[in-house]
């Protein structure tokens, strides 16, 4: 047999990314699109959490700011009342609210305020940690698994590939390479989409945890000036 | 989830772009250096070894296949020797450019003037040396003959004068006057023979000698004829009647006498004649050699203008570009000591390989079943030797064979053993094997006749 025979017996190869993407199996195409969708979702909630946690901090600092600025905390409560509230501001809002109502009835019920206060804050802290936290599974998701789906393109069209080797009964470099290029190419898309995720994984679970202990710090914080506020009323209450 | 723009969240936007941006990129940019073409580093065909085996069949440089391809032979060989193809030299002696009789255009090589040979010149003299003999030769002889031929006409004629004196003394006169026209005449006409001859072959040096005796002769000849002529008349005075003898014999001196005066005469005038034309034919011989020796050079020159324009011609052409010679040269790299390509026939027409053709290999059991046959075919003409039933080592034979079972050559014995008796056995079977010589190969064999050509087995033959 002529060598050029060969060559034209062979599929020419298109060995670009488009090529490679048309003529790979029809499974493969499916690992393909599903791995660069989870490609962009990845990176869509990585901008979006490092924006979220870039806010929440500039939020935090500036209520600290105003916290410790010496003002009222009633003229506080009101000033943060009227709009939504995250982070540290909702933390003191839930408490404060938790006081005020405590205290607009008979008041009466000052001598478990102080563990209502807390519960209060707790809640406060684990919604807020929840929201920070969320969708970022979905990012450990992807890192974990995004290798394992681009592993199970690739050996679906190895398969194929050989599989187009015994149909052809040639085993020339120019047979064999196309098929495995493409399988390949899947595990490519894997990785692409599975590195970043694993990074900003553990990025973004720092920042959440270095959030939840500010979170908490501040609820102690607060907590302990308002049970000094309780402990002072208690004897006039008495 | 809903597809809105959020100020707060526009990861999904954000990302979305960016990977559409990197696939477009990475789209154009590596589809932009196109892959080098896919190509081996050394080609390599793989072929069968029935393809390889049709390939070599036939001939590299013929013109086409041929279904029945055949190795060119030039000429049927008194012993087959059929080489591999692979093994084949290539036996055709290349045509020389330079034909012998081509010239260089180099002017030592041309011969400038034909020179004369020594060989030739020493023969040229000697040819001349036995010339001049032959003429001294023919010359005495011519001088002897006439001699001779004027005696007998002296005699002749003194006879009849004497009997005619005896019988009538009145006609003497008449009769001796005829008698003496009669003998001059043919004297006359001898001499005048002789000489005619003679003149011819005369030379200058003999002339001098020649003319010196002459004269000598001649002074003598004179005296003598004179006192003869005296003597007779004297004698034809006093004896009227006449002694026939006297008279004869007088005048047969006389005649004698005259006869050589005329001789001398003729001798003389012969000697100018010869002297003249010795001078003439010299001087015409000088000037003929002379005009030769011109005629020659000239001829010289034109041959050798000729000879060089024609030399470098052929030089140029020879120096020209020719594929021919280069293909000649390529084909001629060993000197080819062999007549021509040998073969069962003649095959004038070399094929290129064959499309048809197959070399297939015989199979072992083919080939075991094979030299059974043969085996039994030779053990019908073995008779074992004497004395050795069974020997030791086995005789292995090398059998070539024809197509048609013939053999093709003499069998040989490859390997005998050291031992009289084995050596007795395999010279038994040898003898066998020439007995028994068309050997009958069933034509299933036929196809493959390239694989048991040449057979070399071990042959173990039962006394019968």
């Amino acid at each position: 047999m002529n060598p050029a025979d060969a060559m034209q017996a062979a599929p020419v190869a298109d060995m670009t990314l488009l090529g490679l993407f048309l003529q790979a199996h029809f499974v493969v195409k499916i690992v393909m699109v599903g791995l660069l969708s989870a490609s962009i979702w990845c990176w869509s909630i990585i901008v979006d959490k490092t924006l979220l946690f870039r806010r929440t901090k500039a939020e935090m600092d500036a209520f600290e700011d105003a916290f410790w600025s010496g003002r009222s905390l009633e003229e506080l409560f009101r000033s943060f009342n009227d709009r939504p509230a995250t982070g540290l501001a909702a933390v003191f809002v839930a408490a404060m609210r938790e006081w005020k109502r405590s205290f607009e009835g008979s008041g009466r019920q000052i001598q478990s305020l102080s563990q209502r206060i807390e519960k209060q804050l707790d809640v406060t802290i684990h919604r807020e940690v929840e929201r920070l936290e969320s969708r970022l599974l979905f990012l450990a998701s992807i890192g974990s698994a995004g290798p394992y789906i681009g592993l199970f393109g690739t050996v679906w069209g190895i398969m194929t590939a050989f599989t187009s080797i015994a149909a052809s009964k040639n085993t020339s470099l120019a047979v064999v390479a196309p098929g495995i290029a493409e399988a390949l190419f899947a595990t490519a898309i894997g990785l692409f989409a599975a590195i970043p995720a694993v990074l900003a994984y553990n990025k973004l679970q720092a920042e959440v945890t270095k959030a939840q202990s500010r979170l908490e710090g501040f609820a102690d914080e607060f907590s302990a000036i308002l049970s000094r506020q309780i402990d002072e009323r208690l004897p006039l209450a008495a | 989830m809903e597809f809105r723009f959020d100020r707060k969240e526009p990861g999904v936007w954000i990302s979305a772009g960016t990977h559409v941006t990197l696939l477009a990129l990475a789209l154009f940019s590596v589809a932009a250096p196109a892959l080098p073409e896919a190509q081996e580093g050394v080609p390599v065909e793989v072929i069968t070894e029935n393809q390889f085996s049709e390939i070599t069949k036939g001939e590299r440089q013929a013109d086409k296949p041929m279904p029945n391809a055949q190795p060119r032979a030039d000429r049927q060989a008194e012993k087959v020797e059929d080489r591999e193809p692979e093994n084949a030299k290539t036996d055709a002696p290349t045509a020389p450019t330079r034909t012998a009789e081509m010239k260089l255009a180099n002017a030592e090589e041309m011969p400038l003037r034909s020179e004369p040979d020594p060989l030739e010149t020493a023969k040229a003299a000697k040819a001349a040396q036995e010339k001049r003999d032959a003429e001294k030769a023919a010359e005495k002889a011519a001088e002897k003959a006439a001699e001779k031929a004027a005696e007998k006409a002296a005699e002749k004629a003194a006879e009849k004068a004497a009997e005619k004196a005896a019988k009538a003394a009145a006609d003497k006169a008449a009769a001796e006057k005829a008698a003496k026209a009669e003998a001059k005449a043919k004297a006359e006409a001898t001499a005048a023979k002789a000489e005619a001859e003679k003149r011819e072959q005369l030379e200058k040096l003999i002339e001098k000698q020649e003319a010196e005796a002459e004269a000598a002769q001649k002074a003598a000849a004179k005296a003598k004829a004179e006192a003869a002529k005296e003597a007779a008349k004297e004698a034809a005075k006093k004896a009227a009647d006449a002694k026939a003898k006297a008279e004869a014999e007088a005048e047969r001196q006389k005649e004698i006498a005259e006869a050589k005066a005329e001789a001398a005469a003729k001798a003389k005038a012969e000697a100018a004649a010869k002297a003249d034309a010795a001078a003439k034919a010299d001087a015409a011989a000088k000037a003929e050699a002379a005009a030769k020796a011109k005629a020659k050079a000239v001829a010289d020159a034109k041959a050798k203008a000729d000879g060089e324009a024609k030399a470098r011609k052929q030089a140029e052409l020879a120096d020209k570009f020719n594929a021919g010679d280069i293909r000649s040269m390529l084909a001629s790299k060993a000197p080819s000591q062999s007549t021509g390509a040998t073969g069962h026939a003649v095959q004038k027409v070399a094929a290129l390989g064959a499309v048809t053709g197959n070399a297939q290999r015989l199979s072992p059991s083919l080939r075991d079943a094979l030299v059974g046959l043969l085996q039994q075919q030779i053990e019908r003409c073995y008779s074992a030797p004497p004395g050795a039933a069974q020997g030791v080592v086995l005789p292995v034979l090398d059998i070539r064979l024809n197509p048609n079972g013939s053999l093709s050559t003499e069998p040989r014995i490859m390997r005998g053993g050291s031992s009289t008796v084995d050596q007795s056995i395999a010279q038994a079977a040898l003898r066998a094997v020439r007995r028994c010589a068309p050997y009958n190969i069933p034509a299933t064999y036929a196809p493959y006749y390239n694989d048991w050509k040449a057979i070399n087995a071990e042959f173990e033959f039962t006394a019968t």
